[in-house]
């Protein structure tokens, strides 16, 4: 009776048997570079290119290259597969290009196979793969697969900030890792290196790899120029075990999201490692700020060269208050000395400073005087054309009158 | 004949279940062993009832993920359903999941307490929800109700233990709606999905006047127990959390000093996170070492992703999973993992259209909505200079000019008449944008139905209670966490041990520690020697309330300009407030949830003198714009053009008794003139409204951060 019920119910058309879904797979495999690298031995992708040569399988779900021809596991024909794959590369924590734009390059794979495919990789770092994709192609399957890992070294700060071309129009608000996900483990410098805290403030602090007298850290210590970063996190900067981070310090690592926030490159939703139990903090290895000099105005790559960094202001006349200290406490240096209205008006010729939070200072008391030196982390606005040099002096140490 | 009977009753039966259970499908599962395999997840979170468009003012970070103020409005449920649709047919296979707080955050969830948001969210396809915080504003019993009559997709949450009663007039409770975890078969690819709930739900079922109906479960422990559960079962495991990202990240094997812990992360390949209203784009990469060989030759890292809040954005996460060569998932050398992902977070903006079908199910209600509560009603006119907007947060971190116009107008509220006013900073969800101020903006910028309460409090509990908030900002950037009039005070947020007036309150969670050096405290304070004896010492904040001063306009003025300097400590030779009396007896206007103790304001829920005015912040601020004068900077609304936009020349009819002149819905921003929209005056437009520019309860450092 049952099985009467059952035809019964099936002779109404309510029951239907799918194709068998689509099980292709895609087996990639690097014929170059021959080392991949592995996690303690990494190649250095920071270069202006990376070849790389890499072949391409499609296996159906019975192991059978998808030619077309039989299949000695079921002796049925393997599916002829022959399309277009777009081809992606993944590296710090993001995929290059993403999906909607045009991928790096395009294999034809024809029955089932795509051997030897030669291109360029942008410069990279931290373990990469590649990622191949049908889904873009005319008739996609849907189907992806990613190569091994190539195991490239891991960024250091400069290769955050330096512009990939220093003479372009956009270096100053485009990095080269923008929207990546990084993570510096320690100095360019090697052993004589050091990660130093160079400021603290309420939503973050800095870090500049400097280049310490041995492998002790021995002070003094100096920087290089795009050596700097900015690590905003949001709250009070803190370690791993939720020490708070201190000026002096030295860290061994931070680890966060690029992102150029109006020009400034800045690290968001940040880590920051201290391993050992007690933080080692010197502020002798602070590197000196460097001395801003006038002709920086009219080559602002200077100033990203500096960017995150102290700069010290020698000589500069405090402006009068404007609408921009109501608004953004901001108070204005004429590095030229005079403190006229043309030049204090004129924000490509004048340098801004943020005091409040950090030092109990009436900057209206300050209007017409001179300011024999004045020394600030550097965090400047750069949209475009516009251009803002605004300076964060850390306490009333930094800020000297005549 | 009875035998018959029953059989074509039967046969009936079977065809009718039959049919209904949408037919029987012979599929083969395909068999993925071994294969890299694309999934795309769709993520929303905080939702926050931004079922119709909105309009706001995209953000430096908006503006950098395409949220353009060009595609204003912003968010909507018809449009994420076209968006979900859209991303279903570019992938293979799919799967939408929410991090919570879908409730409360507009006026569609006031009117409808929840059952808009539910049955939009089940027609549209949502596939798995953790339940957040605000899910519970009306109390555990609504919540069992609508899910319970309207939900069609589960709700999770692994760390709560049910103790909620049987609703009556269901037979239901939340323990009968909702799961630890969902497994889902996406095609062949076995995902486990745990939902972490957070401990905010608690203050928010206090809040709806329930009993809480649950006890928290440590989230780790939650965590672990679940994920050795499903582990060997799950292709990937995805945890789905309303927990904020500092508890998503406390997950992670970087957060906990022993290496050889057991870490409940070690096996969970994703976080969908949500609560914060954060985009982490790119995703962040959490340390996932289970030790196992695989992750010695390979980084093993749990992804964690957040998708913003307000119906701005629809997250899109596309993963490539290799698939577990043998099929043992709960062998860490063989198990499926991710090998690549790419994600972006598409903007829910006005280049996408709606959904018929969605925008079909939603006219019903935005026609009741519209008859109950003027929502297009407008009472006043934003007019800051230039682009600006009053903000809820003002840059200093101090006390902000939306902030301001709340608390003064609890303080001034007739019958309240208060010497100042408290009200959290997080209570203000949005800022004043320029143009028109709605009915519908205030109950986006005032979503909670919050009233005033009036309280007497010693001095001592202002101080304490201002200590409070320096300690709570002092972890927040030190960025207000209160919002005041009638008061001000310097929120040290770091003092300076060595200087003339270093903070000496002892930390509230270490009363009794006793402490030779600093690091025997908790991090962040320091031990306060200056008793000299080891055995009495004790750990102070270095956050605290310093220079308090009844009034306002404390802080001097600049002899030029006449303007208060925000940044200028009060000097007591020449201000006309009054310094604190600990021994004083004030009377105080707070909104209800603090004076609960909500956000920890546990001073204020101690003091019995309470007296809850039944007036809500919403309509206490509406009167209080309402009285301001229809002027900006001297200029009369009547003469102040409005460029909003340029829908110059469109086409209109008027609303009034002539069809050819006078306000349109066709062009409201503009005047229908002869047929055509053309700019007219706010007069025109919105009649008698008043106008509030950037001067009126400007930001004038009641609130003075102060790092020493």
């Amino acid at each position: 009776m049952n099985k009467a019920l059952l035809a019964l119910a099936f002779a109404f058309g309510c029951t239907t048997t799918n194709p068998e879904p689509k099980s292709t797979q895609l087996v990639v495999t690097i014929g170059s570079p021959s080392s991949l690298g592995d996690v303690n031995n990494r190649l250095d992708g920071s270069g202006s290119g990376n070849p790389v040569t890499i072949s391409v399988q499609a296996y159906d779900e019975n192991n059978c290259l998808e030619n077309g021809s039989a299949c000695a596991a079921d002796g049925g024909p393997a599916p002829d597969y022959t399309t277009s794959l777009g081809v992606y590369t993944h590296y710090l924590g993001t995929l290059t290009p993403y999906l909607t734009g045009s991928p790096l390059t395009t294999i034809n794979i024809t029955h089932g196979q795509a051997m030897n495919q030669s291109f360029m990789l942008p410069p990279v770092y931290g373990p990469t793969t590649i990622w191949l994709d049908d889904d873009s192609s005319a008739d996609p399957e849907f189907v992806a697969g990613t190569s091994p890992t190539i195991w490239f070294r891991d960024p250091f700060t400069a290769d955050l900030q330096r512009p990939t071309n220093p003479a372009s129009i956009t270096a100053l608000d485009v990095g080269p890792v923008d929207n990546k996900n990084i993570t510096v483990n320690g100095s360019q410098f090697g052993s004589n290196g050091r990660l130093v805290v160079t400021s603290v403030f309420s939503q973050g602090f800095t870090v500049a790899d400097v280049q310490c007298q041995d492998s002790a850290g021995t002070p003094p210590c100096m920087s290089t120029p795009y050596g700097f970063m900015d690590v905003f996190s949001y709250s009070a900067p803190q370690d791993q075990e939720l020490r708070y981070i201190v000026e002096g310090e030295v860290i061994d690592g931070y680890a966060g999201g690029v992102s150029e926030f109006d020009g400034l490159t800045e690290l968001g939703f940040p880590q920051s490692f201290v391993d050992e139990d007690t933080p080692d903090v010197n502020p002798a290895r602070e590197p000196p700020a460097a001395v801003f000099d006038p002709s920086w105005l009219s080559n602002p790559i200077m100033f990203e060269q500096n960017e995150s960094g102290m700069i010290e202001v020698d000589n500069t006349v405090v402006c009068p208050l404007d609408s921009d200290y109501t608004t953004y406490n901001e108070w204005k240096l004429d590095p030229s000395g005079q403190g006229t209205a043309a030049i204090c008006g004129n924000d490509d010729d004048i340098i801004i400073v943020v005091t409040a939070g950090t030092v109990d200072i009436d900057p209206g008391m300050l209007v017409g005087k001179t300011l024999s030196r004045i020394v600030g982390n550097l965090r400047p606005i750069n949209i475009g054309s516009f251009n803002a040099w605004i300076i964060y002096p850390r306490s009333m140490a930094d800020i000297t009158t005549q | 004949m009875r035998h018959q009977r029953i059989t074509w009753v039967g046969v009936a039966a079977i065809c009718l279940a039959t049919c209904l259970s949408g037919c029987l499908i012979d599929e083969d599962q395909p068999d993925l062993a071994g294969q890299d395999v694309r999934l795309t997840i769709i993520h929303t979170a905080d939702i926050h009832s931004r079922l119709f468009p909105y309009n706001m003012v995209p953000n430096t970070f908006d503006q950098a993920y395409g949220l353009l103020p060009v595609n204003a409005p912003f968010g909507g449920i018809a449009r994420i359903s076209t968006m979900v649709k859209r991303i279903r047919v570019s992938s293979e296979r799919s799967i939408w999941l929410d991090s919570g707080d879908a409730w409360e955050g507009a006026a569609i969830f006031n009117e409808f307490k929840g059952e808009a948001e539910i049955r939009a969210l089940s027609l549209a396809g949502m596939e798995g929800e953790v339940l957040g915080n605000h899910e519970f504003d009306l109390g555990t019993p609504q919540l069992v109700k609508e899910l319970n009559a309207w939900s069609q997709f589960p709700h999770l949450v692994a760390d709560y233990a049910w103790e909620d009663p049987v609703d009556p007039t269901t037979g239901m409770s939340l323990q009968d709606l909702t799961t630890p975890f969902q497994m889902y078969d996406v095609d062949g690819l076995k995902i486990g999905v745990i939902g972490l709930g957070n401990e905010d739900t608690l203050l928010s079922s206090y809040m709806g006047n329930t009993t809480l109906g649950f006890r928290p479960i440590d989230p780790g422990t939650a965590l672990q127990q679940y994920v050795a559960l499903i582990r060997p079962m799950c292709d990937l495991v995805v945890v789905l959390s309303h927990l904020g990202l500092d508890d998503d990240e406390g997950l992670s094997s970087s957060e906990v000093d022993d290496p050889n812990a057991s870490l409940p992360n070690q096996n969970v390949d994703l976080i969908l996170g949500g609560h914060l209203h954060i985009v982490t784009n790119p995703p962040k990469l959490l340390p996932a070492d289970d030790g196992s060989t695989y992750c010695q030759n390979n980084d093993c890292e749990t992804l964690l992703v957040h998708s913003g809040a307000f119906a701005k954005y629809v997250g899109r996460l596309d993963l490539v999973v290799h698939v577990s060569d043998n099929g043992d998932n709960s062998d860490p050398e063989h198990r499926s993992r991710i090998t690549s992902y790419a994600y972006v977070n598409q903007p829910v903006d006005s280049t996408i259209p709606d959904d018929p079908t969605m925008a079909n199910f939603m006219w019903p209600y935005s026609v009741q909505l519209n008859q109950d509560i003027d929502l297009n009603g407008v009472f006043s006119y934003v007019d800051p200079p230039g682009t600006a907007t009053i903000d809820r947060n003002d840059a200093s971190g101090g006390d902000s000019q939306l902030g301001n116009l709340v608390a003064r107008a609890m303080q001034l509220q007739q019958g309240v008449d208060a010497q100042f006013a408290f009200t959290n900073s997080l209570g203000i969800r949005a800022d004043f944008n320029r143009g028109p101020l709605t009915n519908e903006q205030m109950f986006n910028v005032f979503p909670f139905e919050n009233t005033i309460v009036v309280i007497y409090m010693s001095g001592q509990e202002v101080k304490d209670t201002l200590d409070f908030v320096a300690q709570e900002s002092s972890l927040r950037g030190c960025r207000s966490q209160l919002q005041q009039a009638g008061i001000t005070w310097d929120m040290v947020c770091r003092d300076d041990p060595t200087g003339p007036s270093p903070c000496t309150s002892i930390d509230p969670g270490s009363p009794d520690t006793v402490c030779h050096v600093d690091t025997d405290c908790p991090s962040g304070d320091r031990c306060d020697v200056t008793a000299g004896d080891a055995t009495i010492n004790k750990c102070v904040t270095r956050a605290c309330a310093q220079n308090v001063y009844i009034g306002d306009s404390c802080r001097p003025k600049d002899p030029n300009t006449g303007l208060i300097q925000s940044d200028s400590p009060v000097d007591p030779t020449t201000t006309s407030c009054t310094p604190l009396s600990l021994d004083g007896l004030y009377r105080v206007a707070v909104n209800n949830y603090i004076a609960a103790g909500g956000s920890g304001f546990i001073v204020l829920q101690r003091n019995t003198s309470q007296q809850d005015t039944g007036v809500s912040l919403r309509d206490s601020l509406t009167v209080f714009l309402r009285q301001q004068p229809a002027m900006c900077d001297g200029v009369s609304t009547s003469s102040i053009l409005d460029f909003t936009d340029t829908e110059t020349s469109k086409v209109c009819k008027a609303t009034g008794s002539d069809p050819q002149n006078g306000p349109s819905t066709d062009c409201p921003s503009h005047m229908c003139v002869s047929g055509m929209c053309a700019q007219g005056t706010v007069q025109q437009l919105w009649g008698n409204v008043s106008c509030l520019d950037e001067k009126i309860e400007a930001h004038d450092g009641r609130i003075r951060p102060v790092f020493q």
